[in-house]
């Protein structure tokens, strides 16, 4: 759960913060658990939901919208990504700005779709798919930039 | 279907399941946590437990005070009339054999105590008045309450009548002599006198009818039947002090002040944001309270309080109110001095014991980032108030006047400062608050004494 936190947090000791609330809430409501899913996915939840609840508001506002209609990343090879360490994907999504690691985070690896990512963060969806597509454009040029420094 | 994307793919795959161990000090502060909330939850529980239990104790006390009869209907150390009923049979027996003037007489002196005790070889007070021999019960002339006086006084011995019960009775005291008793009432003047001499209680009650007097003529105590006390009474010690109970109610207004201290360094520019940013307004309380005065004018005072303030935030362009509410019970005791005309003046001291302190509203978050929202009622919101805030000091002084003869006005001006902070230990700012105000109520006497020894 740790790296969980790790993904939405600014840094290591922030990360280390929300671990510590996710798991006193986990530990005053373990009896609310009624074991009709698995016991990580609940822990899971929790986690993610006392790290939005960290998250500045503001990260979501001025968006310009439309900008989904723009993805173009047939220039990078899928097979550059495979080349990362676990550590490196880490890093890269951190320097991501606060709302795009948000939204990449709960869509393309919690699952979650964009009406769900809507409600959670109180945004509009245009909003989530807005900021989806510039994590995926931003994280796109980082690896881009890694990939040329190693070249 | 919609097929992933391959940078999303490529990010699930290697980070979903990802896991890196947390460091161990981590899981002591998680402990720690807990452990702090537990101890915290059990604080809670028990101060509810000891606020339920007394607050009802306060309310079963005062509801005891409301509906118990009067003392002067309640005499369960005094044996009953008949006792004079079988005096005054065995004394008109004696007076079919027995040349009239050889009866003994029963004798209620004037006197405090101690002239009680100087005069009990050979007291020879003088009656103002006598009622002719006969049955004393059928003599109209002879308050019941005096009976009761004279009957209890016969009954366990004492030489001297407490003074309350003197005071109803019409008498002020009673002197035995080897079984011979004159019963004299008090005159009007040596009434007055008697008034006079107990004003320290704050409403004297005397209403008896003025001018009858009597002299009960029967045998000698030791050939009454006596009845036997109730096994407790050897242990108290035979000394009637009434204390007489008022119910209060009181709304007034609070000037209120407070203090910001940055518990570090570093919370100082914080501190003076906050200090800028926020205007404490004036508030209001109201109080409702049982009293027990004392004959001698010592007070002891309990009940319930509610108060209330507000401050104005201006920040960041806006403007917003908070609102903060407290719940105490006051504990306190005082003297009160009615030597002023029809006016009473009291000083009072002591504790008040919150019960709850509730806030709600938002300040400007330490981080100076922006308003955050520190309501006690919202989940998650910044823990910065506490919720019970101990003990605070109380002090007051008050001047009552008479509405009637069983209400009076009274206005309280008062002092009450909280010598802890309001704000947790871990919070940035140590707040203290303080308060001072004037209260305007009425009291009520409530027709019930209360005794503490009773003979």
């Amino acid at each position: 759960m740790l790296v969980v936190c790790m993904r939405y947090a600014r840094h290591q000791m922030e990360a280390e913060d929300l671990l510590q609330d996710a798991f006193i809430k986990v530990f005053d409501h373990l009896a609310q658990f009624q074991n009709k899913g698995s016991l990580e996915g609940w822990i899971r939840r929790i986690v993610v939901n006392t790290a939005l609840k960290n998250i500045d508001r503001k990260s979501f506002t001025h968006e310009q919208y439309g900008m989904e209609i723009r993805e173009d990343f047939s220039s990078t090879d899928p097979g550059v990504y495979a080349q990362l360490g676990e550590a490196e994907l880490l890093k890269l999504i951190a320097q991501l700005p606060e709302g795009y690691k948000v939204v990449f985070n709960l869509y393309a690896i919690e699952g979650y779709n964009h009406a769900e990512i809507a409600e959670l963060l109180g945004v509009q969806e245009s909003t989530s798919r807005s900021q989806l597509v510039k994590a995926r454009k931003m994280l796109q040029s980082m690896v881009e930039h890694l990939q040329s420094i190693a070249v | 279907m919609n097929q992933r994307h391959p940078i999303d793919q490529v990010f699930q795959d290697r980070l979903q399941h990802h896991e890196l161990e947390p460091p161990m000090h981590l899981f002591d502060k998680i402990d720690a946590q807990r452990q702090a909330a537990q101890g915290q939850e059990q604080r809670k529980k028990r101060w509810i437990y000891w606020s339920a239990t007394a607050l009802l104790l306060l309310l079963g006390t005062a509801l005891w005070f409301w509906v118990a009869p009067n003392d002067d209907q309640l005499d369960l150390f005094s044996p009953s009339i008949e006792h004079l009923v079988v005096a005054e049979k065995a004394q008109k027996s004696a007076d079919q054999s027995t040349p009239a003037g050889s009866a003994t007489e029963h004798q209620v002196v004037s006197a405090t105590s101690d002239q009680a005790s100087r005069n009990a070889p050979s007291a020879q007070n003088e009656p103002v008045a006598r009622l002719p021999k006969g049955d004393i019960l059928q003599n109209k002339a002879l308050p019941e309450a005096q009976l009761r006086t004279v009957s209890s006084a016969l009954n366990t011995g004492q030489n001297t009548l407490d003074v309350d019960g003197a005071k109803l009775a019409g008498v002020e005291s009673i002197k035995t002599e080897a079984g011979s008793f004159t019963i004299t009432e008090v005159p009007s003047q040596t009434q007055n006198l008697a008034t006079e001499a107990s004003e320290t209680q704050t409403e004297a009650e005397i209403n008896r009818p003025l001018g009858t007097w009597a002299t009960i003529t029967t045998k000698a105590p030791q050939a009454l039947e006596m009845q036997p006390l109730p096994v407790f009474a050897p242990l108290i010690k035979p000394k009637q002090r009434g204390w007489r109970v008022y119910g209060e109610g009181f709304a007034g207004f609070d000037f209120n002040g407070r203090s910001l201290e940055a518990r570090a360094p570093e919370f100082e520019t914080y501190r003076e944001a906050r200090q800028n940013a926020e205007n404490i307004q004036d508030g209001f309380s109201s109080n409702l309270r049982f009293s027990m005065i004392s004959i001698d004018g010592f007070a002891v005072r309990s009940g319930i309080r509610y108060a209330a303030y507000a401050e104005v935030v201006q920040l960041q362009g806006k403007e917003w109110t908070n609102r903060f509410r407290s719940v105490d019970i006051p504990m306190l005791l005082g003297y009160e001095n009615n030597r002023i005309g029809q006016l009473t003046l009291s000083a009072n001291a002591g504790v008040l014991l919150n019960m709850a302190f509730n806030q709600e509203g938002q300040f400007l978050a330490p981080d100076l980032s922006g308003p955050v929202e520190f309501s006690s009622k919202t989940p998650d919101s910044y823990p910065a108030y506490r919720n019970r805030l101990g003990l605070a000091y109380y002090g007051s002084v008050a001047l009552s006047a008479p509405l009637s003869p069983t209400l009076r006005v009274v206005i309280e001006p008062y002092i009450l400062r909280r010598p802890s902070s309001i704000t947790y230990a871990d919070y940035a700012i140590d707040q203290r608050n303080w308060n001072q105000g004037i209260q305007i109520g009425i009291r009520k006497k409530i027709n019930k004494y209360i005794y503490f020894a009773k003979p």
